[in-house]
């Protein structure tokens, strides 16, 4: 039985059905980090004392990440990108124009999946300083937050990575036979992909500059 | 369809290298030291036009039908506005200032 | 079979979801006799039960302290998060809300399916923190810190057990709210949709957008108790003449601000579905279209944005300071004006209509009134000088729960007599319906009414022994006794309900397609039970209003929406 709206879009609200799911859930979302970050200041405002957050943290290997992860946003939507132009050919049944795109787009998913990873490798190194210092989740509130925000992100950027690695491996198979439905997927992947990159944007300067 | 895209690539690598030169900004920016204030905004402020960027270009927030996009953005930020300065609010006698007893001073 | 009990149908969901939920309403409301029985019988064994419950949770048969805290916060926890928002929601909401539309089933059937395991998968995790090292949650429902950061394990399974049911709340309300814009059949404009849609619309938004605050607060719970995290404990701490060991410079206000920035709107979710079931009801048994549709549609899109503003009027007595309870203590009594709009509403819908006293229709009258009571009752408390006397007291207790249990509840036992015979094609009985109902309108009135009394006399909530040492309001703590009595015979009364809902399954009198004759697509478009896959026999038109009743001309007294 078929959903109506789930690949053509609905001429007067001029959505899928996917695209305004994942909107819908990045305003829970966007509610849910936005609770943190009031956490955060509320907590920084009522302290008496705040350790230099500079000083405790990394600030190179944080804009290190800052640059990777926003190097993978751009890779993301070029990977979408890649497909999108091509539906039409794909559909029509022209297996170079399928092929050449899937080869394009498998590079862009492919350095976003290695973006992620490399985001998520700085983390565990700078996770795993902190504890060989003895600088635990416990040791005060700034740690606390810093850990509990930077986790619950990192938590996000692996659902993201389980996704995206679905959709580079067996769920690309969707391109041949409903292209314009994979390529939606990849949009709306990117939308989250790309929500993942904005928190990390509010919270490189949050947690490490200020 | 096919220089549509190519416009959209080249948007996508001018977007890429503001936010480059942005961060590169607010790094800069944080090494100057600045008091808390000024520095709480210029952060902020610059995060926000990195977050937009991305929205509008990579989210495609740009040149979709702003019919639902626009009150389901604004509901969440307001929102998160709310949320925010009603905690602040709660600094009334943190941050040692007259917001909660605005009424019972004399 | 596995495909059956997986189906991402949601009339099936919506079964699901109706029939777990009924469970739990059981278990919350057997969880409350106890306290009830606790209250009017102070000290004394409880018979029966007494010897099953152990030596831990019950020496001697004596329920003790602690577990009637835990009585406490898992009646409150399991009515609401369990009970009445899957019902109302969850069941109710996924079985009639695509057929209200016209749609062939929800925007996103898997994540529905994914929404309902979730839902149980967090109510057996709550069931389950009963046999936690310790027991299960007894901090209250609301689980302030820093009490629940020192609880036993039974708090940690409250947290997951919460996170698990938020999951779920959120795809759930994801997809309606895709579904209802979305998937409205060709000529169901957005003014010709049933109240109860708009209802299940605005609560959707509720949920999406408060829940969150309280994923984060457990977050930040869960690290307070597992990683020894400060966030909600200040420095300085003393907990039984021990200085707590950790960092400090936390606070105690930062949860119960994030657990009511989801706690007030989830109040209103408890309260919008019941009006959009009522305003269903009142429209069919008075044949006249609802007083002020649209008015009312505006007025509960005030009521939801509104909703998100007045959480702090949980917290008057915290100290906060005065132009904040001001500010709170305003917007509470805004909110009260589209609440008084929706029942007025409903109320003026009866004028001139050609009233049919039905059992659902019993339930819809008993409401009005019934909310209208719980409404009042709300006014001192919005009203930060009145609320400090009524603070935690009985009052409260009395005042939430006229507006859950006659108020809601009531609505929805209207709308399972109603749609019954949509779902099984059969009519449930009348006269035990009529039984049911007139027995649970004395009963509860019976066990709340007495409870403002109590609170006035300064009673405090939440008490083991019920207030013994009030030497000034003895005489209103003896109230307790035939409160008891009153819950005993509610519970009497409930029988009734399910024998008639199980054996009409069965045995009820053979509806027709359309026994109520409504005007709404569910009745109008489907066969009765509706089709198993895409709901419609043929594609669906909308032409008309949603409550065409008495329409000059019209063969049958009204005109279903699908009527050219």
């Amino acid at each position: 039985m078929e959903i109506p709206y789930t690949t053509e879009v609905r001429p007067d609200t001029g959505l899928t059905n996917p695209k305004l799911g994942i909107w819908l859930f990045l305003a829970s979302e966007v509610m849910l980090f936005g609770s943190l970050f009031s956490s955060y200041a509320l907590l920084r405002s009522g302290a008496p004392t705040w350790p230099v957050q500079h000083e405790v943290l990394s600030v190179p290997l944080a804009a290190l990440n800052t640059v990777v992860l926003i190097a993978s946003s751009v890779t993301m939507v070029m990977a979408w990108a890649s497909l999108a132009p091509h539906t039409a050919a794909v559909r029509a049944g022209d297996g170079e124009a399928e092929a050449r795109s899937l080869k394009r787009y498998r590079l862009f998913m492919g350095l976003t999946l290695l973006g992620g990873a490399i985001f998520l490798v700085v983390k565990s190194i700078e996770y795993s300083d902190k504890f060989s210092h003895h600088l635990y989740p416990a040791t005060n509130n700034f740690l606390g937050l810093y850990f509990t925000l930077t986790g619950l992100h990192a938590l996000h950027v692996i659902v993201g990575m389980i996704v995206n690695g679905f959709l580079w491996g067996p769920g690309a198979r969707m391109w041949r036979s409903e292209p314009e439905r994979f390529a939606n997927r990849i949009e709306v992947a990117g939308i989250y992909w790309h929500f993942v990159d904005v928190v990390w944007i509010f919270l490189f300067p949050v947690l490490y500059l200020l | 369809m096919g220089h549509d895209v190519a416009a959209q690539v080249r948007s996508y690598m001018f977007v890429f290298g503001a936010l480059l030169v942005l961060t590169l900004v607010t790094v800069g920016v944080s090494y100057l030291r600045l008091p808390e204030t000024p520095a709480v905004i210029i952060g902020l402020s610059i995060a926000l036009t990195k977050a937009a960027l991305v929205a509008m270009y990579f989210m495609h927030l740009k040149g979709e039908k702003p019919a639902v996009y626009w009150p389901l953005g604004l509901t969440a930020f307001l929102f998160v506005g709310l949320l925010v300065s009603v905690l602040l609010s709660e600094g009334d006698h943190l941050f040692g200032t007259e917001f909660g007893d605005a009424f019972t001073k004399e | 079979m596995l495909r059956r009990i997986f189906s991402t149908d949601h009339k099936v969901i919506g079964l699901q979801y109706g029939f777990t939920s009924l469970f739990f309403l059981l278990v919350g409301f057997s969880l409350v006799i106890l306290i009830r029985w606790q209250h009017a019988f102070n000290g004394h064994p409880l018979p029966l039960f007494g010897g099953l419950l152990g030596d831990t949770y019950a020496p001697g048969g004596i329920i003790s302290p602690e577990f009637y805290n835990q009585l406490g916060a898992m009646h409150g926890t399991i009515m609401v998060f369990l009970g009445v928002v899957p019902l109302a929601f969850g069941a109710f909401g996924n079985y009639i809300v695509p057929l209200q539309i016209g749609a062939p089933d929800m925007a996103f059937p898997r994540l529905n399916a994914l929404s309902y395991w979730l839902y149980l998968a967090g109510g057996l995790v709550m069931l389950a923190s009963f046999l936690a090292p310790g027991g299960a949650a007894m901090s209250g429902w609301t689980s302030y810190s820093p009490l629940a950061d020192f609880a036993p394990a039974g708090q940690t399974w409250w947290l997951a057990g919460m996170l698990l049911l938020i999951f779920s709340s959120l795809l759930g309300a994801i997809n309606f709210i895709a579904t209802i814009i979305q998937l409205r059949a060709p000529g169901m404009t957005w003014f010709r949709l049933p109240f109860f849609v708009w209802a299940q619309f605005i609560t959707a938004f509720l949920l999406l957008l408060a829940f969150p605050a309280l994923q984060a607060a457990a977050v930040l719970q869960g690290m307070d108790r597992l990683a020894h995290t400060s966030f909600f404990l200040p420095s300085g701490l003393v907990v039984t003449g021990q200085p707590v060991d950790v960092a400090g410079g936390g606070n105690a206000l930062l949860w119960q601000h994030l657990f009511w920035f989801l706690g007030h709107p989830e109040v209103y979710v408890l309260i919008l579905p019941a009006m959009g079931i009522i305003a269903e009801v009142i429209a069919n048994n008075t044949r006249k279209p609802l007083w002020g549709y649209r008015l009312m549609v505006y007025s509960i899109f005030v009521l939801g944005f509104l909703s998100f503003i007045v959480w702090a009027h949980h917290m008057f007595l915290t100290g906060m300071g005065t132009a904040i309870s001001a500010f709170f203590q305003a917007t509470t009594m805004i909110i009260s004006i589209p609440s008084v709009i929706i029942l007025s509403s409903l109320i003026l819908s009866l004028y001139g209509g050609s009233i049919r006293f039905n059992t659902p229709m019993l339930f819809a009258l008993a409401f009005m009134p019934m909310f209208g009571l719980g409404g009042l009752t709300g006014l001192p408390l919005g009203l930060s000088a009145t609320d400090i006397p009524l603070h935690d007291t009985n009052y409260v207790v009395a005042h939430f729960h006229y507006l859950v249990a006659p108020g809601t509840i009531f609505a929805l036992f209207a709308g399972i007599y109603y749609w019954f015979p949509k779902i099984t094609g059969r009519m449930m009985n009348e006269t035990l319906g009529r039984i049911h109902f007139l027995g649970s309108l004395i009963c509860m009135n019976v066990i709340f009414l007495p409870m403002f009394i109590q609170g006035l006399a300064g009673v405090n909530r939440r008490l083991w022994d019920a207030g013994a040492i009030y030497s000034h309001a003895q005489e209103t703590i003896s109230l307790n006794v035939p409160m008891v009595y009153a819950a005993f015979g509610l519970a009497f009364f409930q029988l009734f309900f399910i024998v008639n809902l199980l054996v009409s399954i069965r045995a009820g009198r053979v509806a027709g397609t359309n026994p109520w004759e409504a005007t709404t697509l569910e009745w109008a478009a489907t066969s009765t039970p509706p089709r198993a896959h895409g709901n419609f026999d043929r594609p669906v038109r909308v032409y008309r209003d949603p409550y065409d009743y008495s329409a000059p001309g019209a063969a049958a007294g009204f005109l279903p929406q699908n009527a050219e």
